[in-house]
């Protein structure tokens, strides 16, 4: 329901859908993009120019399965095109082209969609359970991250916890939404 | 085995958490089913979570992409309109830079270049036409039809004829964009009778026509609503970071800081929605919604430091220099520099007149904060 809202948006060039559109994918399309590309100039310039694009051509869409293969789908072309402008070698772009590459292709979109909605799992956590969060996986002690910021260790314990909690919540709602987009990924 | 069961135990997994032995089990059994299965447990297992990846992540600026957006997408597409717009850009040019030399030849002053901001906007409207505003064109009080609504100019900005709520739904959905000039401001009255003061470098988008459930307007920059009262029809103002909904009122919006977002309620009473929540604001309080932590804030405070500016003043209530500097510089189209940027901290209080020549302006500050100020050009230094 939501996401049909936010579609209509985009659809009647809506600038509020248009800031959506920002904070939700701008990041993770760049991201994606530097699968292809590394100077993340290049790859904020492409994303930049597909939004601008969408906007002035007045693109619509009728699902948001649609929409979001054509958001990753647009980036991975342009970003082609980029390397040819580069004058990488045309047999690398081959590779990427074949088509086995073309199943690692949604393979990689899957991945940044779990990824998106892990990195904004992690945005939304107060910002002093995010650092402990942070630490954490970069495999620290509780004692070590105890240290490191001055704190008990049980309100590491703590932060933590409601880290997880919290997370959990957001990500396996992402899992369940995955499961509907991309079936055959999940043959159970 | 439940599928969700499994994604659950994955995703717990994945966040560090000790699973039970039944869990670890289904888990096992889970992963025995197929190739298929290990596969896709060993990628997510791999590779996703990393810090580095995350701090690349958050180091994509978002919403500096969107502000640049906003900037490209405002530009007209088609030719004949990109002249009109280059003469409509033009002659404003003419004047000023006419007025200054004049001005530059009967007095020898180099302050007298540095004039504050004026009545300056663009409006586009949803048929693409654009129509530019100034103190000259405003004074001369045409009026100037347009193909929907009627427009009425006034001293200080425009009036959009009165008109039912929309019959024709699609009216609600063309968007008409108003926007002020770098060091200009505009009064614009709405077709239900609503008055929004915009300060400099504001984009306003509304309707061509408002809807007959609610009346919605988007808004980038600071701007000041009294709002006409339609109990109806509640009033929203939708900006980057939130949306406000008033009930019968006046009050002001500032976006400007990348830091925060901040809402002032004069009189009467308002709702801010941030992430689905609503927060009631009564009268003398100021919101903050903070961008980095997205805490919100309200306390009971002095507005009138905040809504100055709409009073045509500039009211500065222990503010840092760095804050103030960068308020002159907008209003006034002048650079700052600041010989050492600790200078930034220092602190300042008073009321000045927000039309007034800046000369004075700096030099009571010079005198109170203790500084040396020069004017060069169109630029300021600012010296121990």
């Amino acid at each position: 329901m939501r996401e049909n809202e936010f579609l209509k948006g985009i659809n009647n060039q809506d600038p509020q859908a248009y800031k959506e559109l920002y904070n939700t994918y701008y990041q993770s399309l760049v991201m994606y993009s530097m699968n292809f590309i590394a100077q993340q100039d290049i790859a904020e310039d492409l994303v930049q120019d597909l939004f601008v694009n969408m906007w002035n051509k007045r693109i619509t869409f009728i699902s948001y399965y649609s929409f979001r293969t054509y958001l990753y789908n647009s980036i991975r072309n342009s970003a082609l095109n980029q390397l040819k402008h580069q004058d990488i070698e045309q047999r690398y772009i081959e590779h990427v082209l074949s088509d086995r590459e073309q199943k690692a292709h949604e393979k990689e979109i899957f991945d940044e969609e779990i990824y998106r909605r892990l990195y904004h799992a992690i945005d939304q956590l107060p910002p002093k359970c995010r650092e402990i969060f942070l630490l954490s996986m970069d495999g620290k002690k509780n004692e070590e991250i105890a240290q490191e910021l001055h704190i008990a260790i049980e309100t590491v314990k703590t932060q933590k916890k409601r880290a997880v909690k919290q997370i959990k919540e957001v990500t396996a709602h992402g899992f369940m939404l995955l499961l509907i987009n991309y079936p055959h990924l999940f043959k159970f | 085995m439940q599928k969700e069961h499994i994604e659950d135990i994955i995703a717990r997994e994945i966040l560090g958490e000790q699973l039970s032995s039944e869990e670890l089990n289904a888990l096992s059994e889970w992963l025995n089913q197929s190739s298929e299965h290990r596969e896709y447990y060993a990628a997510i297992k791999t590779a996703l979570f990393s810090t580095k990846r995350y701090q690349t992540y958050k180091n994509i600026d978002a919403d500096k992409a969107y502000r640049q957006f906003l900037k490209i997408q405002e530009k007209p597409a088609r030719k004949n309109q990109f002249w009109k717009y280059i003469a409509a850009c033009l002659i404003p040019i003419f004047i000023i830079g006419g007025t200054i030399m004049f001005q530059m030849q009967k007095e020898e002053n180099q302050h007298m270049a540095i004039v504050p901001g004026s009545t300056q906007a663009t409006l586009q409207l949803a048929d693409g036409q654009i129509i530019s505003y100034d103190e000259q064109k405003l004074a001369e009080a045409s009026t100037q039809p347009s193909s929907q609504s009627t427009i009425t100019t006034t001293a200080k900005g425009i009036c959009i004829e009165p008109y039912a709520p929309a019959a024709n739904e699609s009216k609600t959905k063309q968007h008409n964009v108003l926007k002020t000039a770098p060091n200009g401001e505009f009064i614009i009255t709405l077709e239900d009778g609503t008055v929004v003061h915009l300060n400099y470098n504001t984009v306003l988008h509304f309707p061509e026509h408002f809807a007959s459930t609610e009346r919605i307007v988007y808004l980038e920059g600071e701007a000041f609503f009294e709002v006409a009262e339609d109990t109806k029809r509640p009033f929203k103002v939708i900006t980057r970071d939130m949306t406000i909904k008033e009930y019968g009122t006046s009050f002001n919006v500032n976006t400007y800081s990348d830091k925060q977002t901040e809402v002032v309620l004069v009189e009467g009473s308002i709702g801010v929605i941030n992430n689905e929540k609503e927060y009631p604001m009564k009268p003398n309080e100021r919101l903050c919604l903070n961008r980095t932590n997205k805490q919100i804030s309200i306390e009971e405070t002095d507005i009138t430091p905040y809504i100055a500016w709409h009073q045509g003043r500039f009211i500065f209530n222990n503010e840092s220099l760095g804050d103030i500097m960068e308020t002159l510089s907008h209003w006034y189209d002048v650079k700052i520099v600041f010989d050492n940027p600790e200078l930034k901290n220092l602190h300042f209080t008073g009321n000045m007149d927000r039309y007034g020549n800046l000369a004075p302006i700096l030099k009571s500050i010079s005198m109170i904060v203790g500084l040396r100020i020069e004017i060069k050009n169109k630029t300021i230094y600012i010296y121990q």
